[in-house]
């Protein structure tokens, strides 16, 4: 079976530049190694965005397990509406039940539990799935790009979808990244992680949320590298702390820059922009220590 | 024969006829629910629990389920979520939009208009 | 605005890292001073960030929040069938050298896996400690911080953010301004943190990402009938989605507030634990900020009015994709 090695990208809270770190990561890595870049901020993926990529291709819809009553069978016993946890089940007065799309999380806790085999499998669409070959910037990858369809509320199962399908195509190296958050929807993004790496920024915000980052990844047994981004517009003792706390192995600085803002703009990453920058310099530190220890 | 009896409910906090319409639906504290006899006269006012209150997601729906269960006519108090609001339709229960002011005065308005 | 009305004011915006806790925290400065009672409530619970952008870290209470189920597999009594693994919608269970084991950074307590266990070798611990609530009654600014925290690796929860809120209300004793940190997103949560409020400031950067969360937020607001204002941040980055913004906000009667630019006084001052209106006061930003405050100003001051011709039309819901099952045809 083959084993692919599996990178992840996260942070914590939104702006500090996972998505900056991802792309200019995957473009580094796909020089030598055969990528995929699995873009899992399901609500507001953007790495297709950094890349200057204008269209995605190969759209799929990611379909979740939607109970459909057969009324035949149905005794309008209750028992579904109250196993729901999600308040996607309702019984109105004297009739079927009511199933509400949008809030089922497709667990099929009610499927299993009528006593009378009353429920069918029918599917809801919550998100879609776009996998687009990247040639540009002298390299060759793969884009994986999931995102929710407006009104739906549940992350997890969609998510969980499109994980297994970024396992299942990527060949050697599965790069993730995993969007803004600190909640169960990272921990999903951040399974079966080789390497997790964790992009914060010098600010008592970016402290802040490093913190509950490492929290999950310790908790899930990953190794932890952290990037600090921007760095150079606050101090980092206390990161440094935080870092030593939770066993982070390694540590790196991307300095601030008004060259990689220009970069975000034109939708160019700064690699490419501009590699004698200092801070495409410091992604290719980034890059060498990666070739080196975990590829 | 039982006599025609009309229950209408308010999303309240504390409760009872007293208290002021709350500005929230699903996730009300509480229900007060008066049930009026076909001449308007008042038989019976209650408190109760609101589930939604305690709902990690959905509070909507299991507020309005818990009043379709209790046989609710009309219910008072402000837009429910989107969700919330198909549940609504669906239970023939109707809804007066309207929050902040006190159950009693509201109560009194509302007897007017169903029993003029 | 009269002296026993309590209005909620949300501060939201789809996507994370554009400013919010940075306006709403500047918000809740000015329009304190300018006289109003203030309560600031932190609904953000996956990423509280008010606390640290007023430079706030001694609390008065913190109250443990106690949500949901997370299951465990019974080593001695499961078989090994695999059949919960298959069967989880989340992933939540992971095969370790043969032991099935289910991960409580993802478990939702759902129940499924213990339908399908042959042998019910699962079971579940209640009442998790799922986060908390902590509450700072006298900060220097002259009111009190409500603020939400979920732990690590929980799922998002409407309702703590709910429980934020009515301590707020609660501590706000039905008069004054309650300034909502909102979540980002547009899940339960963020839901949660518009439900009950008078006015949604909707905050956007001009980036294809945050328009499109802008568009996906206002329909939450339409829906809930809460008349919405715009602020747009770092405007000077792109001046051309800055103009199809406001275009957006004009074509739907949202009432544009103000342009924020990108300035590098907001970092340096959350590296200070300062507001930036503190801390730069005569910075681009400060004043652009207090530019937009006193528009806020006014529009309170005339607040029934404006309330009424900015409160949307309804609007039809978000229509779910769905497939029947072969069977029902």
């Amino acid at each position: 079976m083959k084993r692919i090695i599996q990178i992840s990208i996260t942070g914590g809270k939104g702006g500090t530049g996972k998505s900056f770190v991802a792309t200019n990561l995957a473009i580094l890595l796909a020089k030598k190694h055969d990528l995929l870049l699995a873009d899992l901020d399901l609500e507001a993926p953007n790495d297709h965005v950094l890349l200057g990529i204008d269209k995605l291709h190969s759209k799929e819809d990611i379909k979740i397990f939607l109970p459909f009553i057969d009324y035949k069978k149905c005794t309008l016993c209750g028992i579904c509406a109250k196993i729901c946890d999600t308040g996607a089940i309702f019984m109105p007065p004297k009739n079927p039940p009511i199933v509400f799309p949008r809030l089922c999380s497709g667990c099929k806790a009610c499927y299993y539990a009528c006593p009378y085999g009353a429920i069918t499998e029918g599917g809801h669409v919550i998100a879609y799935s776009y996998l687009t070959i990247i040639r540009k910037f002298n390299v060759s990858f793969k884009l994986l790009t999931g995102i929710l369809r407006p009104g739906e509320e549940h992350i997890p199962p969609g998510l969980s979808i499109i994980k297994r399908k970024a396992r299942e195509l990527a060949k050697e190296i599965l790069l993730i990244d995993t969007g803004a958050g600190a909640g169960s929807s990272i921990s999903i993004a951040l399974q079966y992680s080789d390497l997790v790496i964790a992009v914060t920024e010098p600010t008592p915000l970016g402290l802040h949320d490093l913190e509950s980052i490492l929290k999950i990844v310790n908790g899930l047994g990953y190794r932890a590298w952290v990037i600090i981004n921007r760095y150079g517009l606050g101090p980092i003792d206390d990161h440094l702390k935080i870092m030593k706390m939770y066993g982070v192995e390694k540590y790196f600085k991307i300095p601030y820059s008004m060259d990689a803002i220009k970069s975000y703009i034109q939708g160019i990453p700064i690699v490419a922009y501009n590699p004698d920058s200092i801070v495409s310099k410091s992604f290719y530190d980034i890059y060498q220590v990666l070739e080196d220890e975990i590829l | 024969m039982k006599p025609l009896s009309i229950k209408i409910a308010f999303t309240t906090d504390k409760g009872g006829l007293d208290d002021r319409i709350v500005e929230r639906f699903g996730r009300a504290r509480t229900f007060t629910i008066v049930e009026v006899d076909e001449k308007g006269n008042i038989l019976s006012i209650n408190i109760i629990e609101n589930p939604g209150s305690r709902a990690t997601s959905g509070a909507g729906i299991k507020a309005v389920q818990k009043l379709v269960d209790m046989g609710i006519d009309i219910v008072v108090g402000p837009n429910p979520g989107p969700n919330a609001y198909m549940a609504l339709i669906q239970s023939g229960i109707r809804l007066y939009t309207l929050s902040g002011q006190s159950v009693k005065e509201v109560l009194n308005k509302l007897l007017r208009d169903i029993f003029k | 605005m009269s002296s026993s009305d309590l209005i909620e004011i949300v501060i939201a915006s789809g996507k994370g890292g554009v400013g919010k806790s940075t306006i709403a925290a500047s918000l809740a400065i000015i329009l304190r001073n300018s006289g109003y009672r203030v309560i600031a409530v932190d609904a953000d619970a996956e990423a509280p960030n008010l606390h640290l952008v007023l430079g706030i870290n001694r609390w008065d209470r913190v109250l443990e929040y106690r949500e949901g189920r997370i299951g465990f597999i019974r080593d001695d009594k499961c078989i090994h069938c695999g059949y919960c693994y298959d069967s989880c919608a989340f992933s939540a269970i992971e095969e370790k050298s043969g032991r099935y084991v289910i991960n409580p950074w993802i478990c939702e307590g759902c129940y499924t896996c213990s339908f399908v266990c042959p042998v019910k070798a699962i079971s579940f611990k209640y009442n998790v400690l799922a986060g908390y609530i902590k509450i700072a009654y006298n900060t220097p600014y002259k009111f009190p911080l409500v603020s939400s925290e979920l732990k690590p690796g929980r799922p998002n929860s409407g309702k703590l953010v709910t429980e934020a809120k009515n301590l707020g209300r609660t501590i706000s004793g039905g008069k004054g301004l309650i300034i909502v940190d909102a979540a980002a997103g547009i899940g339960c949560q963020v839901i949660a943190s518009l439900a009950g409020s008078h006015l949604a400031l909707l905050v956007a950067e001009p980036t294809p990402a945050s328009f499109s969360d802008l568009k996906r937020i206002h329909k939450l607001t339409k829906h809930f009938g809460i008349p919405s204002a715009l602020i747009i941040n770092m405007y000077n980055i792109n001046n051309d989605l800055v103009g199809r913004i406001i275009e957006y906000a004009r074509k739907e009667n949202i009432e544009l507030l103000g342009l924020l630019p990108y300035d590098y006084s907001v970092p340096k001052s959350m590296a200070m634990k300062k507001p930036v209106i503190h801390a730069y006061p005569s910075s681009e930003i400060a004043k652009s900020i207090i530019e937009v405050c006193n528009k806020l100003l006014t529009l309170l001051k005339d607040w029934e009015n404006w309330r009424l011709k900015h409160i949307p039309e309804k609007i039809e819901p978000f229509i779910p994709v769905i497939i029947k099952p072969k069977e029902l045809g």
